[in-house]
C-alpha cells in the first residue's frame, strides 16, 4: 500500500548549501522531517549547481520519511540571466532594471512549462511575462 | 553563561500563484537564504483541501537592526505588484518574531532505536533498548549535527567498520580517523569495535561538541579525540579512514587522504550517489587503492578500498 502523505513542500535554496537554518528548519522541523538527513541528500544532489537556487520539492510521509525532486531553477532566476541583472527591482511599477526578448521568455516558457500552472504553452508564457513585469523587466518585441 | 536567544523574523505572503516566483526572487534578494510553500494533505475524509485562489510564501530573516527596514520594503514591493496587477487578489502580508525556535527536535520522536549492521544497533539517548549478548549498542544524541543511523550513507559505512575490523582481527593498534564527524557516530562504532585511537575532525564546531558528549554517553571518549579543524591541517597517518562527505568534496580530498593513509591501510568513502560513481572510480578505485567492496543503498554507494602494501 502506498505511503499516506502528510505534507508537500516548495523549497528554493541554493544548490550544495542546505543548512538546518531557515528556510530548511522551519520548513521542514514543524513536519518531523530529520533535517540533517535532509541537507545531507539535498546538497550531495546538487553539488554541481553549486551557487544556483534549485528548487526542491518534498513529500512527506506519515512516518515521517521523505523523498524529493530537485527542478530548474525559479523563473526569476532564468529572467535575471536573460537580462543580464544581478537582481530585480525593489518598484517594479516605477523601476525598469533591465529588458528580455520576447523569445528568451518564449524559451523559459518551456523550459518552466512543467512546473507553472498553465494550460498550454501561452498561458506559461503570460506567466513569465507576469515574472517578468513583477521584477521590474521589460518584455523587447 | 546565559544562551543567547535566537530571534527570527518570519514573513508570511499569500498571494495569487502567478505571483510566487517573483515574490520567492524578491524575498531571497532582501537577505532571506530561501522561502518554501507547504500543501498540507487532508488527513480525514472531512478535511478540506487548501483552495487554490492564493497561496502562501513563507520567508525568514534574522530579527536584528535591519528588520524594520525589511518589513518596509516587502511592504512597498508588495503595493507595487497590486498596482501593476489590480485584477489580482491582493497579497497580504504578515509578520512575527520567533524566539529559540526549536525546529530540530520535532523529528525525534521519530528517531528509534535501529539495527544498522550484523551487529550493531543505534539507539536515541532518550529511548529504551534491551540488547542481545552480540549487540554493539551506540546511544547517539544527534543535536544538530548529521549521523543517527537513519541515512543510508551511515548505515553503508557502520557496515563497512564492522565487517572491515572483524575481518581482520590480527590488527591490533587501529589508528582511526573520521572525516566530517558529525555526531561522531562513525568513530564511535569504530571504538566500541576495538579501536584504541580515533581521530574525528568536523568543520563544524557544533557537531564537535556534540560528537564529544557523545563519546562520553558511549564511554569510549578516553579513545577518541574529536577535533574542530580541517582534515587538510592533519599529518598523522592512520590505517583506517573514514570519510562520509560528497563526492565533490571527496574529489578534492582525495590526494590528502591518500597520504594520511598508511600502505596496506582501508579507506571507507560514502555519501556518494549514483549520478558520481563513474567520478569516483575514476580516481578512487585505481592505484594505490584497490576496490575491495561496494555497498549501495537506494541511490547511495558507499566504497571500502585499499591502499597498495607498496607506498607508490
Amino acid at each position: 500500500m502506498a505511503k499516506k502523505v502528510i505534507a508537500n513542500i516548495k523549497l528554493q535554496i541554493t544548490a550544495g548549501k542546505a543548512t538546518p537554518s531557515p528556510p530548511v528548519g522551519p520548513a521542514l522541523g514543524q513536519h518531523g522531517v530529520n533535517i540533517m538527513e535532509f541537507c545531507k541528500a539535498y546538497n550531495a544532489m546538487t553539488q554541481k549547481q553549486e551557487g544556483m537556487i534549485v528548487p526542491v520539492i518534498i513529500t512527506v510521509y506519515a512516518d515521517r520519511s521523505f523523498t524529493f525532486v530537485t527542478k530548474t531553477p525559479p523563473a526569476s532566476v532564468l529572467l535575471k540571466q536573460a537580462a543580464k541583472i544581478a537582481k530585480g527591482a525593489a518598484d517594479p511599477k516605477r523601476e525598469k532594471v533591465g529588458t528580455v526578448t520576447a523569445k528568451q521568455v518564449q524559451e523559459i516558457a518551456q523550459l518552466k512549462y512543467n512546473d507553472l500552472n498553465a494550460v498550454d504553452m501561452e498561458g506559461a508564457i503570460k506567466i513569465i511575462a507576469g515574472t517578468a513585469r513583477s521584477m521590474g523587466i521589460e518584455i523587447a518585441g | 553563561m546565559k544562551k543567547q536567544q535566537e530571534k527570527w523574523l518570519k514573513v508570511e505572503i499569500a498571494a495569487p500563484a502567478e505571483l510566487m516566483d517573483a515574490l520567492g526572487n524578491f524575498l531571497t534578494e532582501a537577505g532571506a537564504h530561501g522561502v518554501f510553500q507547504e500543501t498540507l494533505e487532508p488527513q480525514s475524509p472531512g478535511d478540506f483541501p487548501e483552495t487554490a485562489q492564493t497561496e502562501t510564501i513563507q520567508a525568514y530573516f534574522p530579527q536584528d537592526t535591519r528588520a524594520e527596514k525589511r518589513i518596509k520594503s516587502v511592504e512597498n514591493y508588495l503595493a507595487s505588484l497590486a498596482e501593476i496587477f489590480p485584477d489580482l487578489t491582493k497579497p497580504s502580508l504578515k509578520t512575527e518574531i520567533v524566539t529559540d525556535p526549536d525546529w530540530g527536535e520535532q523529528w525525534k520522536k521519530y528517531f528509534k532505536p535501529i539495527r544498522v549492521s550484523g551487529n550493531i544497533i543505534v539507539k536515541p539517548t532518550w529511548e529504551r533498548y534491551s540488547p542481545s549478548s552480540r549487540d554493539i549498542v551506540i546511544e547517539i544524541d544527534p543535536g544538530m549535527a548529521f549521523g543517527t543511523g537513519q541515512h543510508a550513507s551511515t548505515r553503508m559505512c557502520l557496515e563497512a567498520i564492522e565487517d572491515i575490523i572483524m575481518k581482520e582481527r590480527a590488527v591490533k593498534n587501529w589508528k582511526v580517523l573520521d572525516v566530517g564527524c558529525g555526531t561522531g557516530i562513525l568513530g564511535i562504532a569504530a571504538a566500541k569495535l576495538g579501536a584504541q585511537d580515533v581521530i574525528g575532525v568536523d568543520i563544524d564546531r557544533k557537531a564537535v561538541e556534540i560528537a564529544r558528549e557523545n563519546a562520553a554517553i558511549n564511554d569510549v571518549d578516553e579513545h577518541i579525540k574529536f577535533i574542530n579543524r580541517d582534515v587538510k591541517t592533519l599529518t598523522e597517518t592512520r590505517n583506517l579512514i573514514i570519510a562520509n562527505l560528497t563526492a565533490k568534496l571527496l574529489m578534492e580530498l582525495r590526494e590528502h587522504l591518500k597520504n594520511l593513509l598508511v600502505p596496506g591501510g582501508y579507506m571507507i568513502i560514502s555519501g556518494i550517489v549514483e549520478p558520481d560513481r563513474q567520478l569516483i572510480e575514476e580516481r578512487f578505485c585505481a592505484a594505490p587503492f584497490t576496490q575491495e567492496k561496494v555497498i549501495t543503498e537506494k541511490e547511495w554507494v558507499c566504497y571500502v578500498l585499499k591502499k597498495s602494501d607498496r607506498d607508490i
